[in-house]
């Protein structure tokens, strides 16, 4: 024993030493010690035993225990890590019946202790409906892929019930890590987030359909204004002061102001209303275009403007609502003479990659770039519009665009400050097919 | 004077006058009914040769008025032309869907509307 000392084997302090020679003395006399663990001088922990032979004679054994007072350390923590975490965790044995559950699962189903849990089956902490759609919905995937993770609809001690997300993983031996997080305050902030979508969009029906009754309860007067105004002009109720005539023509020019806000605002609010139907049948392009032309050429007479048509010997069938689509065909060559002082405006129509193409392109003013991001918008016109006082209700590229998206297409614009605008319409060639069903 | 007789349906006073001007400066005997039962009973007692027909209109409305008037073989062939401010998409099909045979959308041009007029009285 003192040798050992001298090897310095044992970590015993120096004051200890003959407090330790007399105890192990005396249990070595009396011929039986528990397992005792000792620390040696190198780090290493070592079992102390001492076992009475029949001879009289004693066996002591030391057994090196390190490694396995290490794991154990790991594993006290790894369990305290368990049951100081947030989300719910269990052990479940091959036969999907409790051998662990944390704090947090116990808590989040309402349990107080684990007793009354360990050992029953899973099944108990859902509703028989809840089960059966885990057990079809779930578990297949689970034995399949050996994990799954979904929501659930948990059932609580208290018959109350909660949504929670839930992973499950199988582990070597067949059974289950099981972990669960209670998500009602998510389901309820989502819940209120739903709701209160629901309630926007019911406002903005109720809104548009407001505006659709309003433009159609001021068409009727404005008939009347209109009406009366030209008939006055036309001299039906007798000769007038040269300067009334002036003033009908303002009144006309306002009232004629007005009712395209009317029109405008009607269509626009149609079409957020999902009202606006756009009927899909076959038209021919040329003739689309040609229509659009006519009736724009008087305008583009008054200012000496060069309306060109580009059209390719052969063009396909279009399909679409050739009423609205020549609306918009009229709004862009429209907008084209509006802000173009000199030169010429071009409309092109060809097919690229199955998609037919109708562009409007002028050499006037140009928009900015900071202006193109917003002209598609509602009562948005390029900066210099409104005080350079060209008119417009600021909504037509705004109801083009949608009437081009009802169609599945798109509209887009190419343009440079002084050199110029270019507004191209792409329509899918096939009638029913959206973008991605041709590309 | 043409003496071509015109029958004007229409229920707002103003838009009744606009037309009735219009249309009795232009040569045309004019009658008048307020909605579209009173447009019926007119359209058979006076047989006019051309009815303007409103649709938004009191106890029957310019669709079904002109509907019974294209059924009744003794009125079948006066031309209709609904005067609405239906104007929207689908609009026109309706109304020749319910017989009529011409269309002007309100807000309309009285010298359009003549221009009308005189393409179907020729």
């Amino acid at each position: 024993m003192e040798q050992s000392r001298e090897l310095g084997i044992y970590d015993i302090p120096a004051d200890g030493w003959e407090c330790y020679k007399s105890h192990r003395l005396e249990e070595i006399r009396n011929g039986h010690v528990a397992p005792t663990d000792m620390r040696l001088r190198d780090g290493k922990i070592v079992q102390y035993r001492c076992i009475a032979l029949p001879d009289g004679g004693r066996m002591l054994t030391y057994f090196d225990i390190t490694q396995l007072k290490r794991i154990e350390e790991i594993l006290r923590r790894h369990l305290a890590a368990m049951e100081a975490a947030m989300d719910g965790m269990a052990i479940l044995t091959p036969d999907a019946t409790y051998e662990y559950l944390n704090a947090a699962h116990l808590r989040i189903f309402g349990y107080g202790a684990p007793s009354e849990l360990i050992g029953k089956s899973w099944g108990m902490l859902y509703s028989d409906k809840e089960r059966e759609r885990l057990e079809t919905e779930g578990l297949p995937k689970l034995f399949r892929d050996g994990r799954w993770s979904g929501e659930a609809v948990g059932l609580r001690r208290d018959g109350s019930t909660f949504p929670h997300d839930v992973s499950l993983t199988m582990i070597q031996n067949g059974g289950l890590i099981c972990v669960v997080r209670d998500i009602s305050e998510r389901h309820a902030r989502e819940e209120a987030l739903r709701e209160a979508k629901l309630h926007a969009e019911e406002a903005n029906r109720t809104k548009s359909q407001f505006l659709a009754n309003m433009s159609h309860e001021l068409r009727t007067p404005l008939n009347a204004v209109l009406g009366y105004t030209e008939l006055l002009r036309d001299g039906l109720y007798g000769p007038l002061p040269d300067k009334a005539y002036g003033v009908l023509e303002r009144v006309q020019a306002n009232g004629r102001h007005l009712l395209a806000l009317i029109n405008d605002v009607l269509d626009l609010s149609k079409i957020e209303a999902g009202e606006l139907s756009i009927s899909c049948e076959p038209f021919s392009v040329p003739g689309l275009v040609r229509t659009a032309i006519a009736a724009m050429e008087p305008l583009a007479k008054i200012k000496a403007l060069e309306l060109r048509v580009s059209l390719p010997e052969e063009l396909p069938t279009g399909h679409g609502d050739e009423r609205r689509l020549t609306q918009v065909l009229l709004n862009l060559i429209g907008n084209a003479i509006k802000f173009t002082e000199a030169g010429w405006i071009e409309v092109t129509a060809r097919v690229l990659d199955g998609w037919l193409q109708i562009s409007v392109a002028d050499t006037g003013v140009g928009i900015s770039l900071e202006d193109q991001s917003q002209i598609f918008d509602a009562f948005q016109q390029g900066s210099n519009a409104v005080t350079s006082g060209r008119g417009g209700t600021g909504l037509g590229l705004a109801i083009s665009k949608r009437i081009v998206e009802m169609h599945h297409g798109s509209i887009s614009v190419h343009s440079e400050i002084g050199r110029g605008s270019a507004f191209v319409i792409e329509l899918p060639l096939n009638p029913s097919g959206a973008r991605k069903a041709v590309s | 004077m043409t003496g071509k007789r015109i029958l004007i349906v229409e229920d707002t006073e103003d838009n009744r006058q606009i037309m009735r001007d219009l249309l009795t400066s232009a040569g045309f005997d004019i009658m008048e009914a307020y909605d579209g039962r009173e447009a019926i009973a007119a359209a058979a007692e006076f047989k006019p040769d051309l009815i303007m027909m409103d649709i938004q209109l009191p106890v029957l409305d310019g669709y079904e008025a002109s509907r019974r008037i294209k059924a009744n073989p003794a009125l079948h062939h006066i031309p209709i032309i609904a005067v609405t401010s239906y104007a929207l998409s689908g609009d026109d099909a309706k109304a020749r869907a319910a017989g009529c045979n011409g269309y002007i959308a309100k807000p309309f041009s009285p010298r359009q509307l003549l221009a009308t007029v005189r393409e179907f009285l020729g």
